[in-house]
């Protein structure tokens, strides 16, 4: 650039930030001398090269840009901007689908899932259902073996789709069309379970600490012994079937009562709220609503699986 | 691709999708040489399963998760699934050793993926959670490529 030094020689209209240019070089200073008149106004472009000519009128010209300090300026400015843009569209997809309440539910690791497997095929001795409490909610997945996640729900459904095209394959029913018919059916069946668990909790003004993303992972553990019942299906047909059936049905039960009890049913020592006209009110009603939702699952559980068994074939 | 001792995080900094797509491409071509014209199941499948592992490992992991090293980790760890193809060509996969050849490619894409992952992905404790769901996608290609 061969320009004069920068910052620029003084210029009467020169703007109070030094190495700006002023904008519009009409624009009257009542600081300094009047304007000269529009006819007479000097042309500045040969003092600076990069300055508009005098009669450009207010508009910044693509030459601006190339001055380092502009170009920086004008760099982080637009960071700054994605960055918020970025942060102004993550809160908006927040308010729909929130995002760090779901992570809570896949915060876990290897000890858990196991253990928590084991719980839902043998609950009858585990001893200390309660749950611990955080600041602002429950302990993490990882932490505490009697909390809710959706780490096994999600991986239990996907897998009950692929049980279900192995077995259809093996009966030489399989078509990939299949694969979508169960998954939708399945999920379906899941999201009408939680509709009418959350519509009778509303309507029957039970106020719990479940919240639904609770409910869909109480809902997804069906899957599991869905999946452990279909397996036997295909080592001992159908009594293979009903014993698994039966057998995931009852801890399935057992587990969901024993977890549920612990949150639905007002117990004396419950870590939240304390409120003395929340206590024993619709007590019966509460049971009711436990039943249901226990009740209801070995049903579903025959229902989403039983057209996937093959009645016993002779081998040819 | 063959499973090595030890493996690290800057493996993954360089995301190349011309791989994966060349193990898709082959793996069509293998299952078009079987006589079945699956192209836009394995596109479909493939798609979704991306989503799918993308969605479950930025909401399990730590760190941020990009989906073009998702892409590219599970194309490269197709390689065994494109084998396995190509031995269904000659032999057919539906009997007992059938299932143990795919059950061992299975395993074999998994382990490495979720290596990879776990490596990559600064997880701790949680590679067999990682492998399953990638076990699960191979899979489901395993059953486009038997029946």
């Amino acid at each position: 650039m061969s320009a004069p030094a920068y910052p620029p020689p003084y210029n009467p209209y020169a703007s109070a930030v030094p190495g700006n240019m002023p904008p519009n070089m009409n624009m009257y200073d009542g600081r300094y001398v009047l304007p000269p008149p529009y006819t007479a106004s000097p042309d500045y472009s040969r003092i600076h090269p990069s300055f508009p000519p005098a009669d450009q009128g207010f508009s910044i010209p693509s030459q601006f840009l190339n001055e380092p300090l502009v170009a920086n300026v004008a760099m982080q400015y637009g960071q700054a901007l994605v960055g918020s843009g970025k942060q102004l569209v993550g809160q908006e997809l927040e308010k729909y689908v929130p995002f760090s309440r779901i992570k809570y539910y896949f915060a876990v690791d290897t000890r858990y899932v196991t253990k928590k497997l084991g719980l839902l095929f043998f609950p009858f001795t585990h001893s200390d259902w309660s749950l611990r409490y955080e600041q602002d909610g429950p302990v993490q997945p990882r932490y505490e073996i009697n909390a809710p996640d959706l780490y096994i729900p999600t991986m239990a459904y996907v897998t009950y789709v692929l049980v279900a095209g192995l077995v259809l394959g093996m009966q030489d029913r399989f078509t990939p069309e299949v694969l979508s018919i169960q998954a939708s059916t399945a999920l379906a069946w899941t999201v009408f379970e939680i509709i009418v668990e959350l519509i009778t909790m509303y309507i029957t003004n039970i106020q719990t600490n479940l919240k639904t993303l609770d409910l869909i992972a109480y809902g997804g553990y069906k899957y599991v012994g869905i999946i452990f019942a279909v397996l036997l299906s295909i080592l001992f047909h159908k009594t293979g079937y009903f014993i698994g059936l039966i057998y995931c049905s009852m801890s399935l039960i057992f587990f969901l009562v024993r977890t549920l009890k612990v949150q639905i049913l007002p117990i004396g020592t419950s870590p939240s709220h304390h409120d003395p006209y929340m206590h024993n009110s619709g007590n019966k009603r509460r049971m009711y609503l436990l039943l249901f939702v226990a009740g209801i699952q070995p049903f579903l559980m025959w229902w989403l699986s039983f057209h996937l068994i093959s009645p016993p074939v002779p081998k040819s | 691709m063959i499973v090595s001792r030890t493996t690290d995080a800057s493996v993954l900094q360089d995301t190349d999708l011309a791989g994966p797509l060349v193990f898709c491409l082959a793996l069509g071509a293998f299952l078009l040489l079987s006589g079945k014209v699956h192209f836009g199941y394995i596109y479909a499948i493939g798609v979704m399963g991306c989503l799918g592992i993308y969605a479950l490992l930025s909401l399990m992991a730590v760190s941020a998760v990009t989906l073009g090293t998702m892409v590219s980790v599970l194309g490269y760890c197709l390689l065994p699934m494109v084998i396995l193809s190509g031995i269904n060509v000659v032999l057919s996969l539906q009997g007992l050793t059938g299932f143990v050849l795919t059950g061992l490619a299975i395993a074999w894409c998994s382990l490495s993926a979720s290596k990879l992952f776990v490596t990559a992905l600064f997880m701790d404790h949680q590679q067999p959670l990682v492998a399953y769901p990638c076990a699960l996608l191979y899979g489901v290609f395993a059953l486009i490529t038997i029946f």
